[in-house]
């Protein structure tokens, strides 16, 4: 006898954000970050050059607005990235997934490359930094810092 | 001003060093009155915590009076007296939303080094660790809190800075931990360490409906603080086995909750605690869980283990089998300690209970080398050292 795969009874499947896995697979570096802030606004945190993409000396090629922004780093960038932003609702009113995804190409060569992680400036360190200070202006007004803080470290005795 | 420094492993000295500055628009700036040297501070002094630097400020158990507000504060003002919680919260955050303030997204600088190690990053924490944050403790002449409406609670002048001081962390933190045991009338606790947050567990429990709470530690005059409270007291030195102890006292079932309130330096003289001492100075192993191993085994089936004593890193031996065979629940992590300091200031209000029985040793800031070296060789039966800073 041919069995024949019957549809499962499932329960309603609530609303929920599928995600493209296979979009931009290919490139190095892929985060996601969920930002208490509604869409329009992390949005143009991010298009805003001077807060959301600043540290890649990069021009924005491509972009649909509220959704997407696709940028290239100019000539004069010492790394050279190109990459994606998608900003999609999250799965609660005023909430918003930013999925970032970078291909990048560095100066010097597997050595730098080691040299820059282990200082924490490899690209993709820098990518999730800027993903949580996007986070952190977004949510609490503010990028938290301790630079400029005292220590026994420059001790006046 | 003057400010107590962690400069390695069994040193800490007052250095003079800058005033803090606002850096961000919601710090305050608070000149400190008083200030307490915490259990887990002795985790620090004994390097067990990484990502310490020479010449980080200590100390997480702090309060003052405001004396300057950035421009986005606006519930707080200079003159006000505060007690600040150890943990930092950001007030904002899905975690701040929900009370959990001690898991805030937004306050830990160092983030992506904690998310490496723990899969996903804490809230900063005052004066513990660059893992934590790397922010500057209190025990210090000033100190600098950011995001300082959600970090700091208003206390009335007539109560004394004793009386209140707790409030940032040690008296939360043992109530946080009974809470944690979801208490039913009639229930027994039995709570592993009795010092500060051992003490604050003890009354908690009492607090919440607990019938009978079991002290265990070594120290007598600790124990005698716990009887105080009206606790069942057990040295564990002085039984034969503190599991068929426990079972004993608890007439074969067990205790419906048990509380770790020793964390990751366990003393103990069981075989796997020397073993412990052992892996632990050859890094084979980072932490010393004896007391929790205990704790395990000791509670009843579909009991709660509740931990608030501090873990940072590999465990080895954990019974899990155990655990799972019983059917245990495990509530544990960094207390919530805004979520706690408004109602636990109205029982100090109400004179509910004052904190300030834990008190044994009183010093100024010049003495902090002296007392760290004190508590943490529990010489002249020190609990709790508070640092009067006028």
């Amino acid at each position: 006898m041919e069995t024949q795969l019957q549809p499962s009874v499932l329960p309603k499947a609530p609303k929920r954000i599928v995600f493209d896995n296979q979009l931009a697979k290919d490139l190095k570096v892929r985060h996601s970050i969920t930002i208490e802030c509604g869409r329009a606004k992390v949005f143009a945190y991010w298009r805003d050059i001077k807060s959301g993409l600043a540290q890649w000396h990069a021009d924005i090629t491509e972009e649909k607005e509220n959704a997407m922004l696709v940028w290239t780093s100019r000539e004069s960038a010492e790394v050279k990235t190109k990459g994606t932003i998608i900003f999609e609702d999250g799965l609660k009113p005023e909430q918003t997934v930013v999925r970032f995804a970078m291909d990048y190409s560095l100066p010097g060569g597997k050595l730098t490359e080691w040299a820059r992680f282990f200082k924490g400036e490899d690209p993709d360190t820098l990518a999730i930094k800027s993903l949580k200070h996007g986070k952190a202006y977004l949510e609490a007004g503010e990028i938290p810092t301790t630079e400029g803080q005292p220590s026994g470290r420059k001790d006046k005795q | 001003m003057k400010a107590l420094c962690w400069d390695g492993k069994q040193k800490v000295n007052v250095h003079i060093v800058d005033d803090p500055q606002i850096l961000n628009p919601h710090d305050a700036i608070v000149k400190v009155t008083s200030a307490a040297i915490c259990g887990s501070d002795l985790h620090l002094y004994d390097g067990y915590i990484p990502t310490m630097k020479k010449g980080d400020i200590l100390g997480h158990e702090t309060m003052g009076e405001v004396v300057e507000v950035g421009p986005q504060v606006t519930k707080i003002k200079v003159g006000d007296r505060i007690v600040i919680p150890f943990d930092i919260g950001c007030g904002h955050c899905e975690f701040c939303q929900r009370e959990e303030f001690s898991a805030c997204d937004n306050t830990n600088p160092n983030s992506v080094l904690a998310d490496k190690l723990y899969g996903y990053s804490g809230s900063g924490l005052f004066g513990y660790s660059h893992l934590y944050g790397g922010y500057a403790g209190g025990q210090a002449e000033y100190i600098r809190v950011p995001f300082a409406d959600t970090n700091s609670v208003v206390v009335p002048r007539h109560l004394k800075d004793e009386q209140v001081l707790f409030l940032s962390d040690i008296f939360p933190t043992g109530y946080m931990a009974a809470e944690n045991c979801n208490i039913r009338r009639g229930d027994t606790v039995a709570i592993w360490g009795a010092g500060p947050v051992g003490q604050m567990a003890i009354r908690s429990a009492f607090l919440l409906g607990a019938e009978r709470v079991i002290s265990i530690d070594h120290y007598e005059g600790r124990l005698k603080m716990s009887a105080l409270a009206g606790a069942e007291t057990v040295n564990y030195e002085e039984v034969d086995g503190i599991l068929d102890e426990i079972k004993y006292l608890t007439g074969g079932r067990g205790p419906d909750s048990c509380i770790d309130a020793v964390g990751l330096e366990a003393h103990g003289h069981t075989v796997t605690a020397t073993l412990d001492r052992v892996k632990a100075a050859a890094f084979l192993a980072t932490d010393r869980p004896d007391a929790l191993r205990q704790a395990i085994q000791a509670c009843r089936k579909c009991g709660t283990v509740s931990i608030p004593g501090v873990y940072g890193g590999l465990l080895d031996k954990i019974p899990f089998g155990a655990a799972f065979g019983k059917g245990l629940t495990f509530k544990m992590g960094q207390t919530h300690t805004q979520k706690y300091m408004k109602p636990l200031l109205e029982r100090i209000s109400n004179e509910e209970i004052d904190p300030s029985f834990v008190i044994t040793h009183k010093i100024k800031l010049d003495e902090g080398p002296e007392a760290y070296k004190m508590f943490n060789e529990k010489k002249d039966e020190c609990i709790k050292v508070v640092i009067n800073m006028q």
